[in-house]
């Protein structure tokens, strides 16, 4: 059933990209995540369709992962982000606590590899603490996973394509998304120091289990209106890497 | 003139009761929570990065800090207000003789004594 969403709040966050509180008929409360005024729409409202994509792999990864998806909402474009009831991990911080306490007690801490696993294969350059959070209500803290803008082939500067390639497909295929320096940067994410080795290369073998029809289904997802790249390159980069996977972390690890 | 943010409750049924003010400052952020006797004051500084540059620190009193800390808190409350500080609303809301209470004690950096 298609959901309808109104804007339901004043716009606020800026400096980075903006944001409205939104409602939707039926009742549930969330997000729109828009472009900043300085941001040009391409490749910047990409940064939307990879939200919508990484939530959908991580919940196909039974990780858990705030629901988001690339969509309009009176007319402008953006992220529909499900409100997700707790504090993030940065907020956490800012307030002075110890966060190692709160992670080692998680009651997925047995996913942490997994994690920094997907964030390889997603080439995700941007798991801070600000993009972690912990529901209320939990007897015990469950790490959720939040904020996927910034992966794939965004920026477009840290994944060699600034310039854009004249031919994305031959440009995913060619290797350099692969090369070690490119592991090393999704490697160095702020779960990294929490999973060890073997939990890592266990989280790459859950994710060569990711058929391709899975990668293609959750591309082909996304409306055409958010893909600033060819729709197949995004479904050759994904499975590229997913086959790629274990090859990089071994020399990495 | 600071800005003020409102956070609502993010129950169904609950949405337009306020549940935290956020003030922005020179100093930090006040964050005023419903039921707490007194505000507290964040002025840790907090690395940022806007879309495509390098990680900066954002310091307490810069514009970006305000944003980034109701960022950090959109998961706790429902953000739907932002508005400038008038003195006006300021003074209005030190009519009832309870609200004088929440005000920040003198201290270190504004941090309540």
């Amino acid at each position: 059933v298609e959901e309808t969403w109104r804007i339901e709040g004043d716009r606020f966050a800026d400096s980075f990209n903006p944001r409205h509180a939104i409602i939707s008929d039926t009742g549930r409360i969330g997000y729109l995540k828009v472009l900043g005024g300085n941001y040009a729409e391409d490749p910047w409202v990409e940064q939307w369709a990879n939200e919508q994509i990484i939530s959908e792999l991580a919940r196909t990864l039974g990780l858990p992962a705030v629901e988001a998806r690339a969509g309009s909402v009176e007319g402008q474009r953006g992220a529909i982000v499900t409100f997700a009831n707790g504090r993030k991990l940065s907020e956490l911080e800012a307030q002075g606590f110890r966060v190692a306490p709160l992670l080692d007690a998680a009651l997925n801490r047995h996913q942490f590899g997994l994690i920094v696993a997907f964030d390889v294969w997603t080439l995700n350059v941007d798991r801070g603490a600000h993009n972690l959070f912990i529901p209320v209500e939990q007897g015990r803290p469950v790490l959720n996973l939040i904020d996927h803008g910034h992966t794939l082939l965004l920026p477009r500067e840290s994944k060699h394509a600034d310039p854009a390639p004249a031919d994305w497909e031959e440009f995913v295929a060619s290797g350099v998304l692969e090369d070690a320096s490119m592991t090393q940067l999704v490697l160095s994410s702020y779960l990294r120091p929490y999973a060890a080795p073997e939990d890592i290369k266990g989280g790459v073998e859950t994710i060569t289990r990711v058929g391709d029809d899975v990668i293609e289904g959750v591309v082909d997802a996304v409306s055409d209106e958010f893909l600033c790249c060819p729709r197949p390159a995004m479904i050759r980069l994904l499975i590229n890497r997913r086959d790629e996977l274990a090859r990089c972390l071994e020399e990495a690890l | 003139m600071s800005r003020f943010a409102i956070g609502y409750s993010p129950h169904e049924g609950q949405l337009d009761r306020a549940l935290m003010v956020f003030v922005e400052t020179g100093d930090g952020v006040l964050v005023q929570e419903r039921g707490k006797q007194a505000p507290r004051l964040l002025n840790r500084s907090m690395e940022a990065r806007s879309n495509g540059g390098p990680a900066r620190s954002v310091a307490p009193g810069e514009p970006a800090y305000f944003d980034m800390i109701l960022d950090g808190f959109s998961t706790s409350v429902f953000i739907r207000t932002i508005a400038e500080l008038e003195p006006d609303v300021l003074a209005s809301m030190l009519v009832a003789e309870e609200n004088w209470d929440l005000l920040p004690r003198p201290g270190v950096h504004g941090v309540p004594a």
